[in-house]
């Protein structure tokens, strides 16, 4: 537990699993060491370890508030001061003090998990702690004399003797919890499956036996997901020294201000941001905070300032990083754009806020020199392509001279995702509900194609429908996927899907309703395909791809953001 | 040449080899599903020699045509595909096999066989029992083709 003594003035509830976990390690790793010392009393290294447990118990223990078990373990740490210092030699009276004194911290540590007062009489054992430093000597002296008789053991509740017990919190490692959720979204699965067969049975007790497992599946699922979120914080702790280290390469002064570093996101997305994340702080040191006569000129603080937030919105996280630096200068993306050789018709009506998306091209820098952390042009795609990938959203808005601020809007969890099935002649296909408005059978009529009364199957963003008395765009799933036209039908059916900002049309062949799925990330070859977040697998082995609208936004050639 | 046990296989009047403990399956399946694959532009075609995808144990594996690979006419399936499944760690490939039966050459046979290295693409070379020309496949190379071809960042 590296947090020390820094959460003094925090509430500390949050770390007391942390806590009971790391401090039943260092009683255990003190029993160890104890044991290995009565069998090997001159061993150097065995008081150096038991001094460091008791150290880190007595300085966990301060972090957390609890006085009374810090100061215990102070005195037991002065004992062993005295020992490594060669002031007393060591005893069997010393070992059995502490050992004495290991069963008291682990009273302490019962108490603290009950959430009950630290109400313990240690003045047995602090009274012989005072007896055995009273007697300090040189080592020298009392080297060759047989070891001290021990005194009786005290006996608290917590001593072998009196009791076993196991710990209340386990290590385990985050693979068994990876196994746990392929179990369980393989069961959600069969689950989808199976309603499917319920919903078609006459047998009543089927139906019912097959709605309880059901709940049985979620409430297992609920389960794992806990156990497998973890705090921003855990993601977050190393980003300050990275930013000191690289804020001292540049002669730059910033800070960073973390703000919801106890928000629990799933550890499978923060697996996918750890990347995103560093690179956006270094671009920002990097690009954004100037140096402190830049920023004295521009009549700043002399430090910089990079806010790091984190909040949850229902069942998405957002992510907001914020600089004061210097700004993106969106003239100079649209002269880099132009010169990577998108066209100027296209870059030049663009909005500002589309603009700054063009960063996130590949190849795109705007950084006049390469340095070691970023400006080799391909940072900000991939930022990109690990957002989308997996079903999140991206958004960045800067002003010169005042900063810039990027959004990242990211699902709580990404293994079990409620999507809608859409089909395509045999072939399945899946939305995130997510991202769908509405589902819709719009009439051949009604959808217009400039001036052409339905359009053929070659739509490419040129075709729309009034939806909420405004002119949608309309795209054919047929026609982006390359599948040839099979059998037209009227009405048509219609996915309404809010692709970022845009709301768009996507023709399929028809709706074929919603499912839990357990989302498995592309393996390879496909691990970089274009416009599909993952994949699933039905109960009969059918593969049904979850799309990315806003990548089928991008292919449709409609004039949105990146 | 003594590198493991071969797993033979016939496309056309051609016959390749692959590392016979790279295989992990041979499995039969009536379809082949679609790998979905955004156009990006309008001369966009999709690679001829990916066949589609199949699943197996709850995995999705990309199948490839290696009849078409080779320049050889398709495979063709009478109603039910055999695919050979291979995998090396994280990677999985199919290959298309057709109706057509495999057979092994075993390790034994290898050893007096001289292999000769090729320069032609994915392959990493021939061996010539009884003028038979076995081509080794280099399946990791097909794959990486795969990958590049399928990725959204050519």
């Amino acid at each position: 537990m590296s947090h020390g003594y820094l959460l003094l003035s925090m509430d500390t509830s949050q770390y007391k699993t942390l806590f009971l976990q790391e401090t039943e390690e260092h009683l255990k790793g003190i029993s160890e060491e104890l044991l290995k010392l009565e069998n090997e009393p001159h061993a150097p290294s065995g008081i150096d370890n038991l001094f460091r447990h008791f150290h880190s118990i007595k300085g966990m223990a301060a972090s957390m508030g609890h006085e009374a078990m810090a100061g215990f373990s102070h005195q037991l740490e002065d004992l062993l001061d005295a020992v490594r210092k060669k002031k007393i030699p060591l005893s069997e009276e010393i070992i059995d003090v502490i050992l004495s004194g290991t069963d008291i911290l682990q009273t302490f540590t019962r108490l603290i998990a009950e959430d009950k007062p630290l109400d313990i009489d240690t003045s047995p054992i602090l009274s012989r702690i005072k007896a055995i430093l009273a007697e300090e000597k040189p080592h020298s002296e009392a080297a060759d004399k047989p070891p001290v008789a021990a005194s009786p053991s005290i006996q608290t509740d917590a001593s072998p003797t009196a009791k076993l017990g196991l710990p209340t919190t386990m290590k385990v490692d985050s693979k068994v919890f990876d196994n746990f959720m392929e179990f369980v979204g393989e069961l959600f699965t069969i689950r989808s499956r199976m309603n499917e067969i319920a919903a078609n049975s006459f047998s009543v007790e089927f139906q019912e036996t097959s709605h309880q497992l059901g709940r049985i599946i979620e409430d297992l699922y609920y389960s794992v997901i806990t156990a497998r979120m973890i705090p921003f914080e855990d993601l977050t702790q190393n980003l300050p020294r990275l930013l000191r280290d690289m804020c001292k390469k540049k002669g730059k002064n910033a800070e960073l201000i973390i703000d919801g570093s106890d928000v629990k996101l799933d550890r499978a997305v923060l697996e996918h941001i750890t990347d995103p994340l560093v690179h956006i702080i270094r671009n920002a040191a990097d690009h954004g905070i100037e140096t402190p006569e830049e920023r004295a000129r521009q009549e700043k603080p002399a430090k910089g300032r990079i806010t790091l937030s984190v909040a949850r919105q229902r069942d998405n996280i957002i992510i907001e990083i914020t600089d004061d630096g210097r700004g993106i200068d969106i003239n100079k993306v649209k002269e880099k754009a132009l010169q990577s050789g998108i066209p100027e018709e296209k870059i030049k009506d663009m909005a500002d806020k589309d603009a700054l998306m063009l960063i996130c091209l590949p190849g795109l820098s705007l950084a006049k020199e390469i340095t070691e952390t970023s400006g080799r042009g391909v940072g900000m795609d991939v930022v990109k392509a690990n957002v989308e990938a997996m079903g999140g959203r991206l958004e960045i808005s800067s002003v010169i001279n005042k900063g810039t601020k990027i959004i990242l809007e990211l699902p709580v969890t990404i293994s079990i995702v409620k999507v809608l099935l859409v089909s395509l002649g045999a072939e399945l296909f899946a939305f995130p509900i997510s991202k769908v408005l509405k589902v819709l059978d719009v009439n051949k009529a009604d959808i217009k194609n400039h001036g052409n009364k339905f359009p053929d199957r070659n739509i490419r963003g040129q075709a729309y429908f009034v939806y909420n008395d405004t002119e949608t765009p309309v795209v054919d799933l047929r026609n982006i996927l390359s599948v040839p036209c099979l059998v037209e039908k009227d009405p048509i059916s219609v996915v309404i899907i809010d692709a970022k900002d845009k709301i768009l049309g996507i023709i399929v062949d028809n709706f074929e309703g919603e499912i839990d799925a357990y989302i498995k990330p592309l393996a390879q070859p496909m691990t970089r395909m274009r416009g599909v977040i993952g994949v699933t697998v039905l109960g009969d082995g059918r593969p049904v791809f979850l799309l990315d609208p806003a990548a089928i936004t991008a292919a449709a050639n409609i004039p949105y953001p990146l | 040449m003594t590198d493991g046990d071969k797993l033979l296989i016939y496309i056309d009047d051609k016959i390749f080899a692959v590392d016979a403990d790279a295989v992990a399956a041979v499995v039969e399946t009536e379809r082949f599903f679609m790998l979905p694959m955004l156009q990006s532009h309008s001369f966009f075609r999709k690679p001829g020699f990916i066949k589609g995808v199949i699943t197996r144990r709850g995995d999705v594996v990309v199948v490839v045509d290696i009849g078409d690979l080779f320049g050889a006419p398709s495979v063709q399936g009478e109603g039910r595909y055999k695919v050979l499944v291979l995998k090396k760690n994280a990677l999985c490939l199919g290959i298309y096999v057709g109706a057509k039966g495999l057979s092994f050459l075993w390790e034994e046979d290898l050893k007096n066989l001289e292999f000769k290295p090729l320069t032609e693409n994915y392959i990493r070379g021939m061996i010539d029992p009884l003028g038979k020309k076995i081509r080794i496949l280099d399946w990791q190379r097909i794959l990486e083709e795969t990958q590049r071809l399928v990725s959204s960042r050519q």
